[in-house]
């Protein structure tokens, strides 16, 4: 190896490292400046011709208009990722009878503490439904307005928004069910059970107050749709292989660019119907965040001034 | 030169040797773990031991059907998905007997070289790393960012596209490219080449790729100046982990390595598949049987990678990139087939035997990095401890992919 | 690939002709597989044959096969199949040649092909842990991939199924 190789072995890397010191360096500051390079339009697929159209593979977007409730996708995604489960809407009531609600509105303590302790298991733990939503602040679920006379009674709904689950009876026991144990510690008699996909029940009794808690199944309206069946979907199993895309006959379900969907719990990854309807930019806010103090906002137009 | 004569031996006292593992939490390593052990400063013995991401990709298959395992499959090598993957399709295929159209073939090669070089550009990077230079990984991960978002805007995502199905590929290649992705590239193309990327549509999908081929050729060569022809990295990796010709033969190595131990096999050429026939490439050997020698594979496949898709995006003719089959659920006739497609690492094969039902019957990968895991004891033995790093990842070992 | 047919058609040939009734079975389908079934008392002499005559020095992959499930014909035995190919005769590179043999279920012993391709080592542990097949003379007989806790039957026989998941 002669000198001269050497040498220029030895200066060559310094002068291409040095180089960059003058370039405008590469990162994006993501997320406070949007990165450029996303596709606009998501994965589609169109089943009569058999071929998908090219697009990012982000979040899915359903189209609650079109989706039959086939479980195709939830058929395909058996097979990979167990991210989607076909699921209904449900409401969760109570229902009580004329002598309950009229100590109710008296404040018969007995059962104004029953009624509480419900609502209370049910603020305890806010899910992603109430996630950027305002007026979930001013609404409490024992006001009047959302009391609803019906035959034979009086019904309170204890959800805003309806809750997804595959089965009626996960949502007794999920929801409803730690209230109950707290009531039967306090002398509640737990009546009777009822059970099924669709409906579930259960029946409170104390001394002479006896009322329900009834999870019901939303009639959602859709034509094509008659059992109200739609798919959710847990983005902390899914791969974004987009094969439900694919399988689905219909062309309701469709992905797109969105890709920050990170979040804290594992429960606000589970994205309901309501969610996936939704286009992304309808909740997702890019740009400079308003936390950003202003040195840093300063550095971010002094760099876009220079370069 | 004459040998002198020996006056007089000196024994130094090495006492016993000493038995540690190296990994599983090394940062370069990944999950693997070599059992190595020394006598001084020299390495006696080392035993790897593989398994800390054992899957059963393989079990995995028997539970799934023949398209949904296209996902799972990619995860084992997500660098290099492309590769992973053809070879499966390739045999599903040819269990089918079935021919993708023409252009499915191109879009095929496109994604599969784009892969290979995103790939190489990772084992360069951290080469860089292993040799006290991490520059090279920064600016590695840099350039590989257009790549990726090549890869994304064929596949639709950056690394795991599940883009290859048994009769073509999922969707064809898009029309335009983001006006705003053409604005950031187009500042980064002058900077470095010092012209500007223009033409009469600079949007257009095959104007742009063609311009992120070009722009990437000019950066290798930097690459080159930067690392592969620094002093520093010459004197870590030239004579260290000397494989020979014969032992790389007969060990069963793959890909860079058996091509840096001077032997001229690559699947592209030996058994060409889908449009690699219509293509002109070398395949780089070099004959030093070093870690420098592959890694110089390594670079030179990269370059050639730019040719092959440079030549694939201007020979693509148009036409259907899919056959008509149902998107999920195909048949395949009983039978057996062993196939083979160049992954990023080496030659990765599948042996499929199927039962005629909607799932494999027995699905075996034989990945490259499993077959080069035997070169490994192989080549640390004798070696200074200093030197581990530099053998280990010139074999451009992947744990995931070995275990699978 | 005509070629390749050609060669794999003339090594099938010669080893009917050198071998006899030890040849149990062929396979040869074009671009799919070239395999030929031995006794496993008389694979390591095919191997040895191979790999002198025809030069076939490169391991490609040991692969083992329970074929206690197939649909068809159903049997109590484990396929081991030595996937090889040849770098060292230039007519011979793209050519893939199966050389296997059937074990029994219960008493799954055969000889080790380590001997003959160097290469084969990590790929007969791999057999031995997976499917449970015992290689004799193989130098270092240990477990691969699974953990040290391991107890259960080798997780790739048909009769091991996987928790929570049915075929």
């Amino acid at each position: 190896m002669g000198i001269a190789q050497a040498i220029k072995r030895t200066l060559m890397p310094v002068y291409s490292g040095l180089k960059h010191v003058f370039l405008k360096p590469y990162t994006v500051k993501w997320p406070y400046e949007k990165v450029p390079n996303l596709p606009e339009e998501g994965y589609r697929f169109d089943p009569k011709a058999g071929i998908g159209y090219p697009g990012s593979k982000g979040r899915h977007v359903l189209y609650m208009e079109k989706c039959t409730g086939c479980g195709s996708c939830d058929l395909t995604c058996q097979n990979i990722a167990e991210a989607i489960t076909m699921t209904h809407g449900f409401d969760v009531l109570i229902v009580l009878d004329e002598g309950c609600y009229e100590s109710f509105k008296r404040s018969m303590p007995g059962i104004v503490e029953a009624v509480e302790a419900l609502v209370g298991s049910f603020s305890a733990e806010p899910g992603r439904i109430e996630y950027n939503s305002l007026s979930s602040f001013f609404w409490a679920p024992t006001d009047t307005r959302q009391v609803t006379k019906v035959e034979g009674g009086y019904e309170i709904r204890l959800n805003r928004e309806p809750i997804f689950d595959a089965r009626a009876v996960e949502v007794l026991h999920q929801k409803v069910y730690p209230a109950v144990e707290k009531l039967k510690a306090a002398g509640w008699e737990l009546r009777k059970l009822d059970a099924a996909t669709e409906s579930a029940s259960v029946e409170l009794s104390r001394q002479d107050f006896t009322f329900n808690v009834l999870v019901r199944k939303i009639e959602m309206g859709y034509k094509q749709n008659r059992r109200s069946l739609f798919p959710s979907i847990d983005y902390g199993r899914c791969v974004m292989c987009g094969f439900c895309v694919d399988a689905c006959p219909f062309q309701a379900l469709e992905m797109t660019g969105e890709f920050e969907i990170s979040s804290t719990s594992r429960r606000e990854l589970v994205y309901t119907p309501t969610m996936l309807a939704k286009r992304p930019e309808d909740f997702n806010v890019t740009g400079v965040p308003p936390e950003l103090n202003m040195i840093e906002r300063m550095r971010m137009i002094f760099r876009r001034l220079v370069w | 030169m004459v040998a002198e004569e020996v006056k007089s031996v000196e024994v130094y006292e090495v006492g016993p040797t000493l038995t540690f593992s190296m990994g599983p939490q090394h940062p370069g390593t990944g999950h693997f773990r070599m059992v190595i052990t020394v006598l001084g400063d020299t390495v006696v013995r080392c035993d790897p031991d593989p398994g800390f991401v054992h899957r059963g990709e393989e079990k995995m298959c028997e539970y799934k059907t023949w398209i949904t395992n296209i996902p799972h499959l990619e995860r084992p090598a997500i660098l290099d998905a492309a590769g992973m993957v053809y070879p499966y399709v390739l045999a599903v295929e040819r269990l089918m007997g079935v021919e993708p159209p023409e252009r499915a073939k191109y879009l095929r090669v496109i994604m599969a070289e784009l892969q290979r070089i995103c790939s190489h550009l990772y084992w360069l990077g951290l080469m860089g790393v292993f040799a006290g230079h991490a520059t090279m990984y920064m600016w590695c991960f840099g350039d590989r960012e257009y790549l990726v978002d090549l890869t994304q805007l064929i596949g639709g995502q950056r690394i795991t596209h599940s883009y290859f199905v048994p009769g073509g590929v999922r969707n064809d290649a898009p029309a335009k490219v983001p006006k705003e992705l053409v604005k950031e590239f187009r500042r980064y193309y002058r900077m470095m080449l010092g012209r500007d990327y223009g033409g009469e549509v600079p949007e257009d999908f095959r104007r742009y790729a063609l311009a992120v081929c070009e722009f990437f050729d000019t950066r290798l060569d930097e690459y080159y100046r930067m690392l592969l022809d620094s002093s520093i990295f010459i004197y870590r990796t030239k004579g260290v982990g000397v494989l020979r010709r014969e032992d790389a033969v007969s060990l069963g190595v793959v890909g860079p390595v058996l091509r840096g131990s001077g032997v001229r096999s690559d699947t592209r050429i030996d058994e060409p598949y889908d449009a690699y026939p219509y293509i002109k490439f070398n395949v780089p050997t070099m004959d030093g049987c070093d870690s420098y020698s592959r890694m110089m594979v390594g670079y030179y496949e990269m370059k050639e990678s730019v040719r092959i898709i440079e030549q694939a995006i201007e020979q693509m003719p148009d036409g259907p990139v899919k056959l008509k089959q149902h998107p999920v659920s195909i048949r395949v006739p009983a039978g057996e087939v062993f196939a083979s497609a160049e992954a990023a690492r080496g030659q990765c094969s599948f042996y499929i035997r199927s039962d005629g039902t909607d799932r494999p019957y027995r699905v075996k990968i034989c990945s490259p990095s499993f077959r080069n895991l035997i070169a490994l004891p192989h080549l640390i033995r004798d070696v200074r401890v200093a030197d581990i790093p530099i053998i280990y990842w010139s074999l451009n070992y992947w744990p995931v992919e070995c275990d699978r | 690939m005509p070629a390749a047919e050609e060669a794999l058609n003339r090594i099938v040939d010669d080893l009917k002709k050198k071998f006899g009734d030890k040849v149990l079975e062929v396979v040869i389908e074009p671009k799919k597989i070239a395999k030929v079934l031995v006794a496993p008392e008389c694979i390591k002499e095919v191997a040895q044959y191979l790999k002198s005559e025809w030069a076939m020095d490169y391991i490609k992959g040991v692969t083992g096969v329970d074929l206690s499930r197939l649909p068809d014909k159903p049997q109590e035995a484990l396929e081991v199949i030595y996937h090889v190919g040849s770098m060292s005769s230039e007519d011979l590179r793209g050519v893939t040649f199966s050389l296997s043999t059937k074990v029994s279920l219960s008493n799954p012993v055969m000889p080790s092909l380590t001997g003959v391709w160097r290469g084969a080592e990590m790929h007969e542990r791999e057999v031995y842990e997976m499917l449970g097949v015992n290689f004799e003379g193989h130098p270092d007989m240990r477990r691969l991939l699974l953990p040290e806790f391991w107890s259960d039957k080798p997780p790739l026989r048909k009769d091991y199924a996987v928790p929570g998941r049915e075929r």
